[in-house]
């Protein structure tokens, strides 16, 4: 993963944005795109355009690279064809499941801390590799509201378990950290230091809001001042590359979301100048 | 089966098919990400059928918890494909109003979007461009 460039801080793409994302190019580092938003030739062909304008990653969320019954064969070759059109720097799934017993679930579901997970991801991501060969490769971590029954290891223990597993880089969603370590109690820094940092290249950032006594990963909300105050403790400490605003409803104007990316480019210059040699570039 | 696949299969019909709570699972933990599910796709059908939204008014929770109850939808887009069958059900509501309003969205999908029956990933795809067609059409396979 070392070799992999420095991008900055950018947004993910929203159809009602592809006019302000190619006007506002310059202030942004990169967009990343989910492949579910581009179904058809006509789609496709706009995506090819959108990378002229800015440099595009592929971001999946219904491989469902923890399904036991393992890919589906007609999602995989579609995000192979998004990866060959786009050539992207890297590309990035969840360590999660979203179908099974032929039911789509909609949603990303966690997987229980077992070593049977793990294997399944790793041998998901190897199939995926082989669609794709030589494109690096990043996982994320989920927020999950349900915990699942016989964990043989910690939530940190089993992300380390699979990224180390599956020898894919990390990309640490900060929100779903912070949601997290609300909702099951945990102190938010601690789990980062369990984390194998030294693989992390991307970050996502995102706000949420609280429903029924828990905090919800919405993406509907401007980030909160925990996550930033993640991203500072994280960005000297890992070799961070990209950081993603996600924003999915209740879009704001896209002056806000800009007013984001910049702290977040920020917080990587401020982290960047401090230690030169630590940071990712 | 192995363990993994029968924890997947349980929670994946407790969560989209109100399908009983999985063993050793909190059934108030999974009762109310099933709740989050459902709030998730009536936002997205809210987005995508504003006539009927606007119609049903007070109702549109209700109806869609009973529709969400008896539909699980499927393919890449499947966020349209909820709404597409939503409104075909709701044009064929005995309300006049309810009718029109569902038929003005169904005609904003089918301008945008084409849907098959097939549970497959491209069960929703987007509306070819004019010059795609009239090739599928020459070639002899009319779009699907």
């Amino acid at each position: 993963m070392a070799e992999l460039p420095f991008l900055g801080a950018g947004v993910s793409y929203r159809p009602q944005w592809s006019w302000e994302i190619v006007r506002h190019r310059d202030h942004l580092g990169l967009v990343e795109v989910i492949p579910e938003d581009f179904v058809g030739p006509e789609a496709q062909r706009d995506l090819t355009n959108l990378r002229y304008a800015v440099p595009v990653l592929l971001h999946g969320i219904g491989l469902s690279l923890g399904s036991a019954e393992g890919l589906d064969a007609g999602r995989l070759e579609h995000f192979a064809q998004l990866a060959h059109a786009v050539e992207p720097p890297w590309v990035s799934e969840h360590i999660a499941f979203t179908r099974a017993g032929g039911i789509e679930i909609g949603h990303l579901a966690p997987l229980p801390f077992t070593r049977e997970a793990v294997e399944t991801v790793a041998a998901n991501v190897a199939a995926l590799r082989r669609a794709i060969p030589g494109v690096p490769m990043l996982l994320e971590n989920i927020a999950y509201a349900v915990v699942l029954p016989e964990a043989e290891m910690s939530e940190a223990e089993f992300v380390r378990a699979v990224i180390e597993t599956a020898d894919c880089g990390l990309l640490l969603d900060l929100e779903n950290v912070h949601a997290n370590a609300k909702n099951h109690g945990y102190e938010p820094i601690g789990f980062l230091e369990s984390l194998p940092l030294e693989r992390v290249v991307e970050v996502h950032l995102a706000g949420g809001v609280w429903l029924e006594g828990q905090y919800a990963d919405t993406h509907t909300r401007p980030v909160p001042e925990e996550s930033w105050a993640l991203l500072e403790w994280l960005a000297p400490r890992a070799p961070v590359r990209a950081v993603i605003i996600e924003r999915d409803d209740d879009l704001p104007p896209f002056a806000k979301l800009l007013a984001e990316v910049e702290r977040a480019r920020r917080t990587l210059d401020v982290a960047a100048a401090r230690d030169p040699a630590g940071a990712g570039r | 089966m192995s363990r993994l696949h029968e924890i997947q299969q349980a929670l994946a019909a407790s969560l989209a098919r109100g399908g009983p709570c999985p063993p050793q699972c909190d059934p108030e933990e999974v009762a109310r990400a099933a709740r989050a599910l459902e709030a998730k796709r009536r936002r997205a059908a809210a987005h995508l059928l504003p006539h009927a939204r606007h119609t049903l008014g007070e109702s549109w929770r209700a109806r869609f918890h009973e529709h969400a109850a008896t539909y699980t939808p499927a393919g890449m887009l499947y966020h349209v494909d909820d709404a597409w069958e939503l409104a075909e059900r709701a044009a064929r509501s005995r309300s006049p109003a309810l009718c029109r309003a569902a038929r003005r969205d169904l005609a904003a999908l089918r301008r945008r979007y084409v849907r098959s029956r097939r549970r497959r990933i491209d069960r929703i795809r987007e509306r070819r461009g004019l010059i795609e067609l009239v090739r599928s059409w020459l070639r002899g396979s009319p779009g699907r």
